[in-house]
């Protein structure tokens, strides 16, 4: 075995770790959510009730204010909501789309407003929010409260003060309070839990309550399942530059076959192809109907078709920068491969002809220090060659995946790295783990060389869809993401994979790098 | 030696076990305590007579509900208490008598995680005074002769049938309720949160009631400054209402 392989493994053993800080950090921040989360439930609660009566009083013409200012006061404590969750839940959850404005009287803006779905949408949740508020507050403290009340009865019965005298079968004296603050411990253990726990629970439901869902198509498709009755009819828009159809995400998409159950028809303005209409073949609508909707609807198509065409592009642009990614990849692997097995290998054959040289050489002392001289270089070009190679591509990322990886890049990092690394067994595609591991090496780089960090943490989650990457330090904080090429480049990297990349740094309270790459981009082209 | 497959991998972490291990304790814990609570608990049922001539009874019951009752002339003071407790804890009673007075104390332990209650109940010879004293409990009175001095903090007091020389019934929050058979001479009812109540038979009274937020009604009595029965409705915050039995 190389000695190159037998520092790497050397790197990787590392004792299982309970996460204790983190999990503690998230326990937290649910807190926090939930104590937020109870004021504005009862709030929404509030609002809710004003726009039932607002709605039940509109029949009077009375109630239309009331009922547009609860129905207001909905869409802002949704909005505060997101805002609490995106502080403590750490969602990233966008901003909620603005409600439909038009114009014309106040009687006709205020239907045009009531008309929105988005709005009914953020109603509902105030309906739904004080329930969940109140039984997550409930399961939230009665763990926390247990806890609370065994230390206070165990100090009671240890330092003999307190009215008390049996908790259950115990009388409260020394035993029984050394006993009880014994048990405080797990109940510890099951409220952190909990609370970890119900952190990722929120995070889930908030996302399902407050994510926006926009419809596939935008306007135009809602316009034409809405007045067609189909509510699966698609728009294929037609580019002639490219000489094929593609959906309003800017994807090349195929007009369905003969049989297939779904059928198509064309949409043309001033005798050009616009677009073609794709609908259920069962659906009863004559081609009169369709033809008919579809003049209607030309111009507001051909719109949009001019938006599929700009997407089109953009996506386009997004595949050939992933390709160029890749490409890079692959030449960082098959340099790495080549200085791995041409030029480091070649050095390690001389490092040990060196030592047979020494060992021949034992009778000419004067000899010897410059062959010791010599092996010391020869280390030193080791060892840099070895450094270069891991910095072009890390060969442990490609045999052995992202998890050991960074262990491993951990391990060799000149501060203590707290580890938290949940990404499962299987692997994630090459593209994927190689940003991964570039964004956490060039994070764990820059707390070295400028945070002045006691200690940094690293997680990485496989979750929803998505894998995350935390690297926190709590350093001094004020990093600026223009300031180095390094953090553009790998902003770059992670863009071209549809993710994100963003940066926390507030003077005096560390940094925060978050990274958010879906698995499963909208295109791999 | 076995091979360990994908099972070993999918098992829990370091982490889930610990939750896995505390959960458990806990559970169990709760388990055992619970049947322990089960099996543990009991109603227990005392009762004894106090004979001989007696010149007062002081009950001071902490949180014990107490129901006094009339029982005629000359007969021995009866008391029955039930005592609910699971642990082996229960109330601690302390009876005693001097100077003629019968004192009975009962305090429940301070539990957490257990029961502990108690239901007194008292019948008293006529022209025997009697003294309660309770924090939570409830205390009601029913056909005693003879005058009564009743304390709760938190607890309802009730008096009905009642004839003696005088009546004090106060307490913090509860409410206060007095029916008398026959005039008293003095009639003291209040209660700083409650509401007071006194149904008193048609006379002449010198009546002092008054109620710093709540309301005050008098009805079919007459209030004169030398009319030989005192009549004072006193509360804060609770209502106050003297009036005629019908």
């Amino acid at each position: 075995m190389s000695e190159a392989a037998v520092t790497d493994m050397n790197a990787r053993v590392e004792p299982e770790s309970l996460g204790l800080g983190r999990r503690l950090e998230r326990a937290s921040h649910a807190l926090a959510f939930i104590a937020v989360g109870v004021p504005l439930g009862a709030l929404g609660a509030l609002a809710f009730a004003g726009v039932i009566a607002g709605a039940t009083l509109s029949v009077l013409w009375l109630g239309l204010p009331l009922l547009l200012a609860a129905t207001a006061a909905c869409s802002r404590l949704a909005e505060a909501d997101r805002r609490a969750a995106n502080r403590f839940l750490d969602t990233h959850i966008a901003a909620l789309p603005p409600l439909a404005r038009t114009t014309g009287g106040p009687w006709r803006r205020s239907l045009a407003m009531l008309s929105d779905r988005q709005l009914w949408r953020l109603v509902a949740l105030q309906a739904v929010k004080p329930p969940l508020a109140a039984a997550t507050l409930v399961a939230a403290l009665a763990p926390v409260i247990l806890t609370a009340g065994l230390l206070g009865l165990g100090a009671q019965g240890i330092i003999g003060s307190g009215s008390t005298e049996y908790v259950g079968p115990l009388t409260l004296g020394p035993a029984a309070g050394a006993l009880l603050v014994a048990l405080a411990l797990p109940a510890a253990v099951v409220a952190i839990a909990v609370l970890d726990g119900l952190y990722s629970v929120l995070c889930t439901v908030t996302r399902g309550l407050l994510v926006p869902r926009t419809a596939p198509g935008g306007p135009v498709r809602e316009m034409l399942a809405e007045s067609l009755g189909d509510e699966t009819l698609s728009i294929a828009y037609w580019l002639p530059d490219r000489g094929a159809f593609f959906d309003e995400a800017g994807h090349q998409v195929a007009l369905p076959d003969r049989g297939s159950g779904r059928a198509w028809t064309a949409v043309e303005r001033d005798g050009r192809r616009v677009a073609a209409i794709v609908h259920d073949a069962a659906v009863d609508m004559g081609p009169e109907l369709v033809q008919a909707a579809a003049a209607a609807a030309a111009l507001a198509i051909d719109n949009e078709r001019l938006k599929a065409d700009l997407r089109a592009r953009v996506e386009e642009l997004r595949v050939s920068r992933l390709r160029i990614v890749e490409a890079g990849d692959a030449a960082r692997r098959r340099l790495e491969r080549d200085l791995h097995d041409g030029a480091q290998q070649q050095l390690v054959s001389l490092a040990l002809s060196l030592r047979l040289l020494r060992n021949r050489l034992r009778e000419q002392p004067h000899i010897l220090p410059l062959v010791d001289d010599l092996d010391q270089q020869l280390r030193a070009a080791l060892s840099e060659l070895r450094e270069l190679a891991r910095g072009i591509h890390p060969a442990m990322l490609t045999d052995q995946g992202l998890g050991p990886a960074i262990e491993a890049l951990a391990g060799r990092a000149p501060l203590p790295v707290e580890l938290d690394i949940a990404v499962g067994a299987e692997r994630l595609a090459a593209p994927i783990e190689a940003a991964a591991y570039f964004v956490v090496a060039e994070a764990l780089t820059n707390v070295a060389k400028y945070a002045g960090a006691q200690v940094a943490h690293v997680q990485l989650r496989r979750a929803s869809g998505e894998l995350t990457i935390v690297v926190a330090d709590d350093g001094i904080g004020g990093a600026d993401a223009e300031a180095g090429s390094g953090l553009r480049g790998l902003h770059d990297r992670v863009s071209a994979l549809d993710g994100t990349l963003t940066i926390e740094s507030p003077p005096g309270h560390g940094t925060r790098i978050h990274t958010h790459i879906p698995l499963a981009p909208a295109s791999s082209g | 030696m076995p091979r360990l497959g994908p099972l070993a991998s999918r098992s829990l972490s370091a982490w889930g076990r610990l939750v896995a291990a505390s959960a458990f304790v806990l559970a169990g814990l709760g388990v055992v305590v619970g049947a322990w609570w089960a099996t543990s608990s009991e109603d227990r049922v005392t009762s004894y007579v106090v004979s001989g001539s007696l010149n007062g009874v002081l009950l001071d019951l902490g949180d014990a509900d107490a129901d006094i009752m009339g029982g005629g002339e000359g007969r021995p003071v009866r008391v029955q208490y039930t005592d609910s407790f699971a642990f082996g804890h229960a109330p601690i009673v302390r009876r005693d008598v001097g100077g003629g007075v019968l004192s009975i104390r009962a305090r429940c332990p301070k539990i957490v995680l257990g029961i502990c209650s108690s239901r007194y109940r008292v019948t008293v010879p006529d022209n025997v005074p009697v003294t309660v004293r309770t924090n939570a409990g409830d205390v009601h009175f029913n056909d005693v002769r003879g005058s009564a001095r009743i304390d709760t903090r938190d607890g309802d007091i009730s008096v009905a049938g009642f004839c003696g020389f005088s009546l004090l019934a106060q307490s913090q929050t509860g409410d206060v309720q007095a029916t008398a058979a026959c005039a008293a001479e003095r009639m003291v009812l209040r209660s700083r949160t409650g509401d007071v109540r006194a149904l008193v038979p048609r006379g002449r009274y010198r009546i002092d009631a008054s109620s710093d937020r709540g309301t005050r009604r008098l009805s079919g009595i007459t209030s004169v400054d030398d009319a030989p029965f005192q009549i004072q409705a006193l509360s804060s915050t609770g209502d106050v209402v003297v009036e005629a039995v019908p």
